[in-house]
C-alpha cells in the first residue's frame, strides 16, 4: 500500500500539472486469481498490484477508493478483472507497460445546437525537431480545455476527441502548434524549440530573471563562450564577448591580472573599473577556474547595476559558478585537457652594430659633434677581432625565448547523494613565460566544491567552496613599460657581446645585461592562495516567498620573496677584477599579505499572481568588511643564494616594515518587478549605501532606478507580424549609481600623516618623519551618475535571428578631481567633487542561428560606440603640459599637439653655409629655440595672438586636440558551425578608431645616451641618401631631441585592429563507439588565440596598448590542442 | 512567518543604528587629530621637514646651471643656465613645487607643534626652531632664483585665499624669514658633536650660516658679517690632520666625513647617508661612481674656466700659454687643484684611462675621450677628484658619504667677503679667514700688499670662494648674485689640444672631437651656443604652470613675458 501511495502521489502530481486525465497505453496479459468480499476498492487494487506486478495510477475525484467491493475471479487476464470490476460502475481503464491508469471517462461532448457529438480515439507521437520524443507535452483540443491529455515517457499519447476537432501541442520551450482537425490516427507532431533566449534566464542582482522579462540592459555569456579557449584569465576570455564592454590586455605575462575591463566607456578620471561580484560577493574573476563558470552577466544600464548602487558607477560584472543538476543522479565525470604553445606576437627589431654605429656617428655628426666610431672600431666588429668590445648581439632574442609551453588539466564530478548534490572540480593550469632564464610563469591550482542539501522541500544549504593556490614567477625588476629586461634589452648597445670569451657576463653599462639578470639576478617569487568560503540558507517560507542568508568570507594570503642575486662583471682581461657588482649585497625580502573581506546578505525574494498582474521583486540587507595586513622583512648578505630563507641573511641592517587598511560598507536594496500578462513590464530598484570611507555627515548615499519595457508583439494588434516576428520588445531605463573608489587611500576625508621617505639618515640612523602629504577633504563624498538608456530586443524569423539595440547616455557628476591648484597651496591638494564627463553611446548586437540538414550553424556581430566628453572641470584650467590634456569639450586626456606637415627639406632653408655644412633662415613657420636642418618636422602654424597665423609656432596657439585612446567603435564578430562530429568556431574582435602614442626607447632612438636605433630608424630622413619629406623617421640626432619630445601628429599611431581572437576546429568520437567505455562525450579539439592581427599600428608593440614608452612583456599567441571526455 | 519578519526587522534596526562597523580609522598611519602626542612625535614631524634638504641633488642642479663643472651632457638644469630655456621646462617648476611643498610642511608643523603639551617648551621651541629654518632655507632659494613670490607662513587647504595670493616683495621676504631665524636660532643646540647619533640635525651653527648666507644675499653686508662672526665663536674648526696634501680631499671622502669622524669639525650641516642600514631604510647617492664610472662617461665635467681659476703655488694669476703638457697644468699650483681634480699619475677606479700604453688600470695617466665603455671617458678632458670615494666607485648607488650643506669654510668666507663689501677687510680679516683655510693646504697666504697683478681685492675674495667651494653647489648662485652672467653666456670649453700628447692617445682620437679657437689654442668644445642676457636672465622665468593656475602671480620676471 506504500508503494500504492506513493505511486498515488506521483500520479496525481503528473495529472494536476497537466490539469487533465490518464494516458493508457497497451499492455500484456498475465492470469492472476481473486477472491473478494466487500473490501475498499483501494485494497482490491493493492492486491492485484501485489499478485501481478502492476501497478495502478488513479485519478482519485474520478474513483471513490473507499467503495466496497466483491469480485471472485480464478485465473484471469488483469484486464478481465478490471472490465468486471468497473464496467457497471462507468470507470474505464487503460494499461500501459506495467502501470495501470483509472479514470472515469468524459462524457460525450455537447455540441452547442445540444447534440451529441461523435467522438474517436486518436493516438500520437510528439517530437522535437532531432525526433527524440518530448515527456509531457500538452494536447489538447482545441476550444475546449477539458478534453486532453499529456504525452507519455515515450512521447505517445491517446485521446477521445470528436471527429472534427483541432489539437493544440505545447510544451515548455517550445513553441505551441496547431494540429487541424480531423485528425489523423497515429499522428506524428514535431515541436520547434524556441529560441534559446526566448527562455533563457539571467542573472540579475540578487537574482534572476527571465531574459524576456528584462527591462533593463543586461549581456551574459554562458561557459561555452569562454570554454576550450587557452585564456589566461577569465577577464582576457571576456573580450569581444559582449556588446559595449572593452577588455584591453596590456601584456602576455603569465601571472599578470592587468586587463582593465570598461563598461560603456570611460566614465571618470578616477577608478574606473567595474564592480566584479563571484557568486554575489566581490572576488577577483581572474584567479577562477574557468571551467567553474556557468554564466558571467554585465549589468550595463543604470537601471540594472543600481541595485549595487555605490560601488555601480562603472557596471557591474556577475560571475556564477556552476549549479547543481538536481535531475542526474549518477555521477558525471568530466576530463578537460589541453597543452599547447605561446609565441610573441609583434617584437621591436634592433639594429645589428654595424647599422647602430653607423647610425650613431650619423646621429652625432647631425648636432656637430665628434662621431663615436671610428673604422677600425668597424672592422673589429665585422671580422669579430674584438668580440668582448665590439660583438653583435640581438638582444631581443637572447631575453625571450621563441615559444613557451601552456597546459591545463581539469576534473569536474557531479552527482546527488540522497537530498544532497555535489559539485567538485579542480584545475592544474601551468604557463611557462617567455623570457629566458624560467624567469617568468604562473602555476594554478584551482579547487572547488559545491554542495546542496534539502530538508523537507523547505530549507535548502549550500556550501561553495572555492580555493586556488597560485605561484607566479616573475624577475625583480617588472616586464612593464618603461623597465625590466625587456626594455633593456633596447637600451644595451648591440655591440656588447651577452658573454665575454671567458664566459663571464658582459657588462653592458649603466643598463647592465638583461640576458645575465633574467638569469642570475635573482627573481619576484609570489605564493599566494586564496579561499572563499560561502554558506547560503534559503528557507521558503510559503509558495512565491522565501528568505535567503549569505555569508561569506574571503580569505588571501601570499607570500611574495625578492630575492636579489649578486652578478659581480669582471673584467675580460682581468677576470680578478669586478667592474661591477649588481645586486651587491645580495638580499631577500619577504612580503606576507594577508586580506580577509565578509559579507554578510540577508535577503527575501517574493512572487505572486493577481490575475494578470505579476508581482516580483527582492529586498535585503547587506554589509561588507574587509581588512588587508601585509608584513614585510628584508635582510642582506644571505649565506646562500640558492632558495634561501630570511634567516640565512645577516642580522646586519635587517629590516621590516608594515602596512594594514580597511574598510566597510552597509546597505539597504531593494527591488520590486511588476508585469502585466508579460505584456508591460516595470521595475525599480534602490540602494542605500553606507561607506567608511566618507565623513559621517557624507557617508550616506541613495540610488533609485526605474526602468519599463513594452513587449509590443504580445498586442493583439500585433497579431498579423507573428509570421515574421517572434518578439518585439521595446525599453528604456533611468537610475543613479555611485562611486566610492575615491583616490589612492580609504580614508580620503580624513587628515591623514604620511611617513616621509628619502629623509637624511641623521646620525647614521635610519630617521623616520610624519606630515600631511595631501591635503584632506572632509566633504569628499561619491560620484554621482545618472543614466539614461533605451533598447529594443527582436527575434524574428522563428527566432533564428535576434536584434539587440541600446542607446544610452550616462553623466558623471561630481567626479573626484585632484584640481590644478599653485604650489603654494603647500602639499598635494585633496580631491574634491567637482568633475563632470559624460558619455553617449549606441550598441547593436545581431545574431543569426540555423541549420541546413546536419549542418548547424550561427554567427553574430556586436558594434559600439561610446563618446567620452569632459563636460565640467569647476572651472580649472587645463593642465596644457603634456600631449594629454583634459579639457572641458574633449575626451578624458585627450592627444594635444601640434599638426606636423613632413619633413623640411634644404627648400624650406634660405641659406647654406657649406664649410659648416649647416642650413639656416628657415622659410617656414618654426619653434622658436630649436636649431633647425633639412629632416626636421614641420608644423602647422594653425593661429597666433591675433587670432590667425603669426609665422611661429607656439604652444599656445599652434597645439589643437587630435584625438583619443579610448577606443571607439569595438566590435565583434563570431561564427560557429557543426557537421554531424565536428565543431568549428571562430571570433575576430577589433577596434574601429582609436590613437596612440609611444615614447621614449619605445620609437626614438639617440634621444639619451642609451636609445638604441631599431631597423626602423635605417629609414630615416638623410639630407643625400633619403631627402624624402615623408620619410619614416626624422633626421637623427644624438642627445637632440626636440622632434622627438614635441608631440605632433607625425609621432599619433593609428591604433585601430581587426584579431582574429579565437579560431577553434574539433571532433567529437562517435557516441556508439565511446560509450561502450562509458564515455558520454569525447571530444578532440585544437584552438588558437590571437593567431592573426591586422593593424597599421607602429610595427613593434600591440595596439591594445596604445600609450606606451615601450619594453613591456609581449603579447602571445596561443595554440593548443586539447582533450574533453564526459563519463557517465 | 511573523517571527522572521520580527528577527529580520529587529536585526536591521539593531545593525542600522550601530555607527561604529562604519567609523573605521586607518591603521598603518595616523591622523591629525591623534598625533602631536608625546617628543616622538614632535620629533618626527620635525624630521619631515629634512626633505629640504635637497641631498646630492645640489650638486646635479646647482652645478648644472654653473659653468664650473656642469652634468657633461643631457641635463635641462645645464640648459637653464645656458639661458635656453621656455617658461614651460619643467625643472623650474620642481624647483618651485618642491620649495612650496616644503614651505608648506614647516606651515603645518608650526601650526600644529604647539598642541604637544605634554612636551616641554623648551623642547618644542627647538623642534619649532627647525621649522623656522627651512623655511627660511626654501625662501631663501625661492628668492634668490626668482625674486619676489608669494610669502605663505599659514597652513592652506583649497578654500583658502592664500592659494592664489600675489607675490610678495624679495625684501619683505627676507626680512620675515630673517627675523624668524634671529629670533628662533638660540632654541637650536649650539653646536652638535660629529659622528653623534644627532649629527645631521640643525643647530645654532647651521641657523647662523645659513642667515650670514641669506644677509649675504641680500646685501646685508654687515648683518652677515655680524652672523658670520656668531658663527664663528660656536667651536667650529677647519678639518685638519696635519697633511695639507690630503685634508681637503678628505673632507669630501669617507676619511673625513662628519657623520662618522668625530675630528671633522668644519661640517656644519650635512645629509647624511647609510647604505649599511635595511634595504627599506637604506639611503645612498650615486655620486663617486658618477665621476669615475669605469664604463661610460664621467657625469660632472670640469671647465676651461674652472682650471684656469686655481692661481700658481706662489699666489699668481695662473696663464695658460705657459703650460705644454696636461701633466702640466697640476703643476706648481694651489694645492687643492689637485685634491679638486684629479691629476695624472694617481690611484683611481676608472678603470682603462685614454692612454692604450698604460697597462696598469688602477692609475690615471691620460684622459680618455672615446666612450667605448672600456674605461671612464670624460666630455672635457678633466674628472673630479673632490667628493670621489673611491671604494664606492665599482657599485651603483651604495655611496653613502656625506653631502655638505654648510661647513666653517663658507662661513669665513661670507665674513670675508661681507667685510669687504662694506669695507672693512683689514688684513687681520684675511688672516682669519682666507689665509686659514689656505694654511690648511698650505697655500701662500692672500696678503692686502699682494694682490695678484690684474686683479684686486674683491675679484681675489671671490676667487678663493670659487676655490675652496668649488662643486658644492654654490657656484650658480654666486655667479648671478656678483651680476657675473655673461660667465654663463660663454661657450663651455675644456681641455687645450695643445697639452694633449697624441702618442698617449689612440690614434685618430683628437681628431674626431670638436676644438674651438681661443687665443690661438684649441680648446675641446663642450657646449657652443650659451646665451645670457643681463636684463632677463638674472632670475628665472616663473614656472608656466605656477603662473597659470594662478594668474595672480603675472607680471613674469623682466623680459620673460
Amino acid at each position: 500500500m506504500k508503494l500504492f501511495s506513493t505511486l498515488r502521489l506521483f500520479g496525481i502530481a503528473i495529472l494536476l500539472l497537466a490539469e487533465a486525465l490518464i494516458f493508457i497505453v497497451s499492455a500484456q496479459d498475465k492470469k492472476i486469481s481473486l477472491n473478494v468480499t466487500k473490501k475498499p476498492l483501494s485494497s482490491v487494487l493493492n492486491e492485484i498490484e501485489s499478485k501481478s506486478g502492476y501497478s495502478f495510477l488513479v485519478r482519485s475525484n474520478d474513483v471513490d477508493l473507499d467503495e466496497p467491493v466483491t469480485i471472485s475471479v480464478s485465473n484471469k487476464s488483469v484486464r478481465d478483472i478490471l472490465f468486471r470490476l468497473f464496467n457497471e460502475r462507468q470507470i474505464r481503464f487503460e494499461i500501459s507497460g506495467n502501470s495501470i491508469s483509472i479514470f472515469k471517462p468524459q462524457k460525450v461532448q455537447e455540441s452547442t445546437d445540444g447534440k451529441a457529438v461523435e467522438t474517436k480515439k486518436v493516438s500520437g507521437l510528439v517530437t522535437d525537431q532531432n525526433g527524440e520524443p518530448i515527456i509531457g507535452a500538452t494536447i489538447q483540443v482545441k476550444d475546449n480545455n477539458k478534453l486532453g491529455t499529456i504525452s507519455d515517457v515515450n512521447g505517445k499519447f491517446n485521446l477521445e476527441i470528436p471527429l472534427q476537432a483541432t489539437l493544440t501541442v505545447s510544451y515548455i520551450g517550445y513553441s505551441p502548434i496547431e494540429v487541424k482537425g480531423p485528425v489523423k490516427d497515429n499522428q506524428n507532431i514535431v515541436l520547434r524549440e524556441m529560441s534559446k533566449t526566448l527562455n533563457e534566464v539571467v542573472v540579475v542582482g540578487y537574482g534572476t530573471q527571465k531574459k524576456i522579462n528584462l527591462s533593463g540592459s543586461v549581456g551574459m555569456v554562458t561557459a561555452d563562450d569562454i570554454a576550450s579557449r587557452p585564456v589566461s584569465s577569465v577577464a582576457n576570455g571576456l573580450q569581444g564577448l559582449l556588446t559595449g564592454v572593452t577588455v584591453v590586455n596590456p601584456t602576455g605575462q603569465p601571472g599578470s591580472s592587468s586587463s582593465t575591463i570598461r563598461i560603456r566607456g570611460l566614465g571618470t578620471i578616477g577608478n574606473a573599473n567595474p564592480l566584479i561580484l563571484v557568486d554575489g560577493v566581490e572576488g577577483d574573476m581572474n584567479i577562477l577556474n574557468p571551467e567553474d563558470i556557468q554564466s558571467i552577466s554585465v549589468l550595463k544600464d543604470a537601471a540594472s547595476a543600481a541595485i549595487y548602487g555605490a560601488r555601480a558607477a562603472n557596471g557591474v560584472i556577475l560571475v556564477t559558478t556552476k549549479n547543481l543538476n538536481t535531475k542526474d543522479k549518477k555521477p558525471t565525470i568530466s576530463l578537460n585537457a589541453y597543452y599547447g604553445v605561446q609565441t610573441p606576437t609583434r617584437l621591436p627589431e634592433m639594429c645589428d652594430a654595424v647599422d647602430f654605429m653607423t647610425l650613431d656617428n650619423e646621429a652625432r655628426t647631425n648636432v656637430g659633434s665628434a662621431i663615436a666610431w671610428n673604422d677600425s672600431q668597424f672592422e673589429k666588429v665585422k671580422t669579430g677581432s674584438s668580440p668582448n668590445y665590439f660583438g653583435n648581439t640581438d638582444w631581443i632574442s637572447k631575453v625571450l625565448n621563441s615559444n613557451a609551453p601552456q597546459q591545463s588539466y581539469s576534473l569536474n564530478v557531479n552527482g546527488n547523494v540522497g537530498n544532497s548534490g555535489y559539485i567538485f572540480s579542480y584545475r592544474y593550469f601551468d604557463q611557462d613565460g617567455l623570457t629566458v632564464g624560467n624567469s617568468t610563469g604562473e602555476k594554478r591550482h584551482n579547487l572547488r566544491l559545491k554542495i546542496d542539501s534539502r530538508l523537507l522541500n523547505k530549507v535548502q544549504f549550500t556550501t561553495n567552496i572555492g580555493y586556488t593556490v597560485r605561484n607566479v614567477i616573475s624577475p625583480v625588476s617588472s616586464l612593464t613599460s618603461g623597465g625590466g629586461a625587456i626594455y633593456n634589452a633596447m637600451r644595451i648597445a648591440p655591440n656588447v657581446p651577452v658573454h665575454y670569451t671567458d664566459g663571464s657576463w658582459a657588462y653592458g653599462g649603466g643598463n647592465t645585461n638583461p640576458v645575465a639578470i633574467l638569469y642570475d639576478g635573482g627573481n619576484n617569487n609570489l605564493d599566494a592562495d586564496e579561499l572563499s568560503l560561502m554558506a547560503i540558507g534559503k528557507v521558503d517560507i510559503m509558495k512565491g516567498w522565501d528568505i535567503t542568508t549569505t555569508y561569506s568570507a574571503i580569505n588571501k594570503n601570499s607570500l611574495v620573496k625578492i630575492l636579489k642575486k649578486t652578478i659581480n662583471f669582471v673584467n675580460p682581461e682581468d677576470p680578478e677584477t669586478i667592474v661591477y657588482s649588481y645586486n651587491n649585497p645580495n638580499s631577500l625580502s619577504n612580503a606576507d599579505l594577508r586580506q580577509r573581506q565578509q559579507t554578510l546578505i540577508v535577503q527575501s525574494n517574493f512572487d505572486f499572481s493577481v490575475g494578470n498582474h505579476n508581482f516580483s521583486g527582492v529586498g535585503g540587507f547587506e554589509q561588507e568588511w574587509a581588512v588587508l595586513q601585509q608584513f614585510d622583512a628584508s635582510r642582506l648578505n644571505l649565506i646562500t643564494e640558492d632558495d634561501p630563507t630570511l634567516n640565512l641573511g645577516s642580522t646586519d641592517g635587517m629590516s621590516n616594515d608594515a602596512s594594514a587598511s580597511q574598510w566597510a560598507i552597509r546597505s539597504f536594496f531593494g527591488r520590486l518587478n511588476y508585469n502585466f500578462s508579460d505584456r508591460y513590464l516595470l521595475e525599480m530598484n534602490y540602494r542605500l549605501d553606507m561607506s567608511s570611507r566618507f565623513s559621517k555627515e557624507y557617508r550616506t548615499g541613495r540610488f533609485p532606478s526605474f526602468s519599463g519595457a513594452w513587449r509590443l508583439s504580445e498586442e493583439p494588434f500585433m497579431a498579423f507580424s507573428r509570421k515574421l516576428f517572434d518578439n518585439i520588445k521595446v525599453r528604456g531605463s533611468w537610475g543613479m549609481l555611485g562611486n566610492q573608489y575615491v583616490g589612492s587611500t580609504d580614508f580620503p576625508y580624513l587628515s591623514v600623516l604620511n611617513e616621509v621617505t628619502g629623509l637624511s639618515t641623521i646620525g647614521t640612523l635610519a630617521t623616520s618623519g610624519y606630515t600631511q602629504t595631501t591635503l584632506a577633504n572632509p566633504q569628499l563624498s561619491w560620484e554621482k551618475i545618472k543614466m539614461l538608456d533605451f533598447g529594443a530586443d527582436v527575434s524574428l524569423l522563428k527566432n533564428r535571428l535576434e536584434i539587440t539595440f541600446d542607446w544610452y547616455k550616462k553623466n558623471t557628476s561630481g567626479i573626484l578631481l585632484q584640481l590644478n591648484y599653485p604650489a603654494q597651496i603647500g602639499a598635494t591638494p585633496s580631491e574634491q567633487n567637482a568633475g563632470s564627463v559624460s558619455n553617449k553611446g549606441w550598441e547593436v548586437n545581431v545574431a543569426w542561428r540555423d541549420k541546413i540538414g546536419q549542418l548547424k550553424y550561427g554567427i553574430s556581430l556586436n558594434l559600439s560606440d561610446v563618446k567620452n566628453k569632459i563636460t565640467d572641470l569647476a572651472g580649472m584650467s587645463p593642465d596644457l603640459s603634456s600631449y594629454q590634456i583634459r579639457q572641458v569639450g574633449f575626451p578624458i586626456d585627450a592627444f594635444y599637439g601640434y599638426v606636423s606637415e613632413g619633413l623640411m627639406t634644404p627648400d624650406d632653408f634660405g641659406y647654406y653655409d657649406e664649410t659648416e655644412k649647416k642650413y639656416s633662415i628657415e622659410k617656414v613657420p618654426v619653434v622658436i629655440g630649436n636649431d633647425y636642418e633639412p629632416g626636421d618636422i614641420k608644423y602647422k602654424d594653425i593661429s597666433g595672438p591675433q587670432g590667425k597665423p603669426d609665422g611661429k609656432i607656439s604652444p599656445e596657439y599652434d597645439r589643437v586636440v587630435l584625438g583619443s585612446s579610448i577606443p571607439r567603435y569595438t566590435y565583434a564578430f563570431k561564427g560557429d558551425l557543426q557537421y554531424k562530429n565536428i565543431d568549428f568556431s571562430f571570433s575576430v574582435q577589433g577596434v574601429g578608431k582609436c590613437k596612440g602614442y609611444l615614447t621614449g626607447t619605445a620609437r626614438h632612438a639617440f634621444q639619451d645616451m642609451a636609445a638604441y636605433p631599431q631597423k626602423i630608424h635605417l629609414q630615416r630622413y638623410n639630407v643625400e641618401t633619403n631627402p624624402d619629406p615623408n620619410a619614416a623617421y626624422p633626421r637623427l640626432t644624438y642627445n637632440v631631441s626636440f622632434n622627438q619630445s614635441t608631440f605632433s601628429t607625425y609621432w599619433l599611431e593609428d591604433a585601430t585592429y581587426l584579431r582574429l581572437k579565437n579560431i577553434q576546429l574539433g571532433y567529437t568520437l562517435p557516441q556508439h563507439l565511446t560509450r561502450k567505455a562509458k564515455i558520454e562525450r569525447c571530444r578532440v579539439y585544437a584552438s588558437a588565440d590571437n593567431l592573426l592581427t591586422l593593424t597599421d599600428f607602429f610595427y613593434a608593440y600591440d595596439p591594445e596598448t596604445p600609450v606606451s614608452s615601450g619594453g613591456y612583456y609581449p603579447q602571445i599567441k596561443t595554440c593548443v590542442i586539447g582533450l574533453n571526455i564526459t563519463f557517465q | 512567518m511573523k517571527k522572521y519578519l520580527i528577527i529580520g526587522l529587529m536585526a536591521v534596526l539593531f545593525i542600522s543604528c550601530n555607527d561604529e562597523f562604519l567609523d573605521r580609522a586607518p591603521l598603518d598611519t595616523v591622523t591629525n587629530e591623534n598625533f602631536w602626542q608625546n617628543e616622538e612625535h614632535l620629533k618626527s614631524g620635525a624630521n619631515a621637514l629634512y626633505t629640504a634638504m635637497k641631498g646630492k641633488d645640489i650638486l646635479n642642479i646647482f652645478e648644472s646651471m654653473g659653468e664650473s663643472a656642469p652634468w657633461a651632457i643631457t641635463t635641462a638644469y645645464r640648459t637653464i643656465g645656458g639661458g635656453n630655456y621656455s617658461t614651460d621646462i619643467s625643472q623650474i617648476n620642481s624647483l618651485w613645487v618642491s620649495a612650496y611643498y616644503n614651505i608648506g610642511r614647516c606651515n603645518f608643523f608650526l601650526n600644529n607643534y604647539n598642541r604637544t603639551t605634554s612636551v616641554s617648551v623648551d623642547v618644542r621651541e627647538r623642534y619649532a626652531a627647525e621649522a623656522y629654518f627651512f623655511r627660511a632655507y626654501d625662501y631663501w632659494l625661492l628668492t634668490s632664483l626668482f625674486g619676489d613670490v608669494p610669502y605663505i607662513t599659514k597652513e592652506l587647504n583649497i578654500y583658502s585665499d592664500d592659494v592664489y595670493r600675489s607675490r610678495d616683495p624679495r625684501s619683505q621676504v627676507i626680512d620675515s624669514i630673517t627675523a624668524d631665524l634671529e629670533r628662533n636660532y638660540k632654541n637650536l643646540p649650539a653646536y652638535i658633536v660629529p659622528a653623534s647619533s644627532g649629527f645631521g640635525r640643525i643647530s645654532q651653527g647651521a641657523a647662523l650660516a645659513l642667515l650670514s648666507r641669506i644677509y649675504l644675499y641680500n646685501e646685508r653686508w654687515s648683518d652677515a658679517a655680524n652672523a658670520a662672526k656668531r658663527a664663528m665663536g660656536i667651536g667650529y674648526e677647519l678639518y685638519s690632520t696635519g697633511n695639507p696634501a690630503e685634508d681637503y680631499r678628505n673632507l669630501f671622502n669617507f676619511t673625513g666625513r662628519a657623520s662618522r669622524v668625530s675630528t671633522n669639525k668644519e661640517t656644519i650641516l650635512a645629509y647624511v647617508y647609510n647604505f649599511d642600514l635595511g634595504e627599506d631604510a637604506r639611503t645612498s647617492h650615486n655620486l663617486s661612481r658618477e665621476l669615475w664610472v669605469p664604463n661610460d662617461y664621467s657625469r660632472f665635467a670640469p671647465t676651461k674656466t674652472m682650471i684656469e681659476t686655481w692661481l700658481t703655488a706662489d699666489g699668481k694669476i695662473w696663464n695658460p700659454s705657459t703650460v705644454n703638457t696636461y701633466e702640466g697644468v697640476f703643476e706648481n699650483r694651489d694645492p687643492r687643484m689637485k685634491q679638486s681634480i684629479l691629476p695624472p699619475n694617481t690611484l683611481w677606479e676608472g678603470k682603462k684611462d685614454g692612454n692604450p700604453n698604460n697597462t696598469n688600470s688602477s692609475i690615471f695617466t691620460y684622459p680618455k675621450f672615446t666612450n667605448d665603455k672600456d674605461g671612464c671617458m670624460t666630455y672635457s678632458g678633466y674628472y673630479l677628484y673632490k667628493y670621489v670615494e673611491p671604494t664606492k666607485v665599482g657599485q651603483v648607488s651604495q655611496d653613502d658619504n656625506d653631502i655638505i650643506f654648510f661647513r666653517y669654510a663658507e662661513v669665513l668666507l661670507n665674513y670675508a667677503e661681507a667685510m669687504e663689501q662694506a669695507g672693512h677687510c683689514t688684513q687681520s680679516t684675511l688672516d682669519s679667514t682666507i689665509n686659514k683655510l689656505r694654511d690648511r693646504v698650505g697655500m701662500v697666504h692672500l696678503t692686502l700688499s699682494n694682490i695678484p697683478a690684474g686683479s684686486d681685492l674683491r675679484t681675489e675674495i671671490r676667487r678663493e670662494r670659487k676655490v675652496e667651494l668649488f662643486f658644492e653647489g654654490h657656484r650658480y648662485l654666486d655667479i648671478i648674485r656678483w651680476k657675473q652672467g655673461d660667465l654663463l653666456g660663454q661657450d663651455l670649453l675644456g681641455v687645450n689640444r695643445r697639452w694633449l700628447d697624441e702618442s698617449k692617445l689612440s690614434s685618430g682620437v683628437l681628431n674626431a672631437l670638436k676644438w674651438k679657437t681661443v687665443n690661438g689654442d684649441q680648446y675641446l668644445i663642450i657646449e657652443t651656443g650659451r646665451t645670457f642676457n643681463s636684463a632677463k636672465h638674472y632670475l628665472l622665468s616663473l614656472p608656466f604652470t605656477q603662473m597659470q593656475r594662478n594668474p595672480n602671480l603675472r607680471p613674469n620676471n623682466p623680459g620673460w613675458d
